[in-house]
């Protein structure tokens, strides 16, 4: 009895043991912290990187298409600069200096397609800039004037940024990642 | 003694499981989801993707980009992809069924907004010491990818100033057509 114990125990280990790292390493080294806060993390992509494999499953595990590295770069982040878990009940302040791309787009996930009135996305094309070129952005479930994103569901959300790489292809380290304060709850 | 050789089976299945969900698993669930969402479009055929597969498959951009896609497949003979695209940024992405991407272009690299690319199957090692030096030559010309997957999927990404245009350029993309490629005699 206590041998056949040992035989479930180390089947069971060794399937949980892979399944749980490899959903662990998707995420740890298939992407990497950026910006001045770190708490952006940029999925590399790029071919022949040890990152590669992680990073491209952690967009097919979830039946997405990965963003080629030589045209986009994908940065995400579910933490605010002091931070907090980003939260739907909250309104928070992106600014950002430094997004002279090509093209851009700043959006809030998760999405919800039955929600057709979602604003969940701005974009290089429709953004307004102020006369330094300074960016603005809220992000709050009510309307706010001014550059304005609005989360589509309810509970912890997460910030995309996807950068075109089209004009000249940016290091992780030369972008400016938007900061994100929280402005209340 | 004993318990260690169910230590290393338990060890030897962690990787087996880890690599799988890393390299394997990731590229099924992907093909499954996209065949969910495009059930009823078959192969070798060209397809602007609806808003509610686009924010499945591509929730990271707003719902006013439009992207055009053709899943082809090579068991048959070459594909060829006539790409008629409107005036403006634009990108194409070849990628295997795996999501490996293949090949790239740009609106600027490629200065054209009509074009044709053939999508083909890579020689095997065999082919390669068995083509002719003429052959090559003819190969050679033109727009050509070559794939060492016979499945796979082209992406066409089309940025809309605001979502109003979403339909104009949905309209110009559909142009495009995706077809097993004609032989010259």
């Amino acid at each position: 009895m206590a041998r056949v114990s040992v035989k479930i125990f180390s089947v069971l280990c060794g399937v949980v043991g892979g399944w749980a790292s490899a959903l662990s390493f998707i995420d740890s080294v298939g992407s990497m912290p950026v910006g001045a806060a770190g708490n952006w993390r940029m999925w590399d992509l790029a071919s022949g990187t040890a990152s590669n494999p992680y990073a491209r499953a952690h967009f097919l595990i979830e039946g997405r298409v990965p963003p080629a590295q030589s045209l986009f770069q994908v940065y995400t982040t579910s933490l605010d600069d002091e931070g907090s878990t980003l939260s739907s009940g909250c309104v928070y302040k992106i600014t950002a200096g430094g997004l002279e791309s090509r093209w851009w787009s700043l959006s809030v996930g998760p999405l919800n397609s039955q929600d057709k009135d979602s604003s969940a996305a701005v974009t290089s094309d429709e953004v307004v800039r102020g006369p330094d070129r300074s960016l603005d952005v809220a992000m709050a479930r009510y309307p706010v004037a001014g550059n304005w994103i609005r989360p589509a569901t309810e509970g912890t959300l997460t910030l995309q940024l996807v950068v075109s790489n089209v004009d000249e292809p940016q290091a992780a380290g030369d972008l400016k990642l938007p900061t994100v304060q929280r402005v209340s709850c | 003694m004993r318990n260690l050789y169910w230590v290393i089976t338990a060890a030897v299945l962690a990787i087996i499981v880890h690599i799988s969900m890393v390299l394997f698993a990731p590229g099924f669930l992907f093909e499954r989801n996209l065949n969910r969402l495009a059930s009823d479009v078959p192969d070798n055929t060209f397809f602007i993707l609806p808003v509610t597969a686009q924010s499945a498959i591509f929730p990271e951009y707003p719902s006013g980009t439009v992207f055009g896609l053709c899943r082809f497949n090579l068991t048959s003979g070459p594909v060829t992809l006539d790409a008629n695209l409107p005036d403006g940024i634009w990108t194409l992405t070849v990628y295997s069924r795996f999501g490996r991407t293949l090949y790239t272009v740009t609106d600027e690299q490629s200065g054209v907004d009509k074009f044709s690319l053939q999508l083909a199957m890579a020689p095997s090692i065999f082919d390669v010491f068995s083509l002719k030096e003429d052959e090559n030559e003819i190969e050679a010309s033109g727009w050509k990818v070559l794939s060492s997957d016979e499945r796979g999927f082209a992406v066409f990404w089309v940025p809309a100033l605001d979502k109003a245009m979403r339909e104009s350029l949905s309209e110009t993309l559909s142009r495009s057509s995706c077809g097993k490629a004609t032989t010259t005699s």
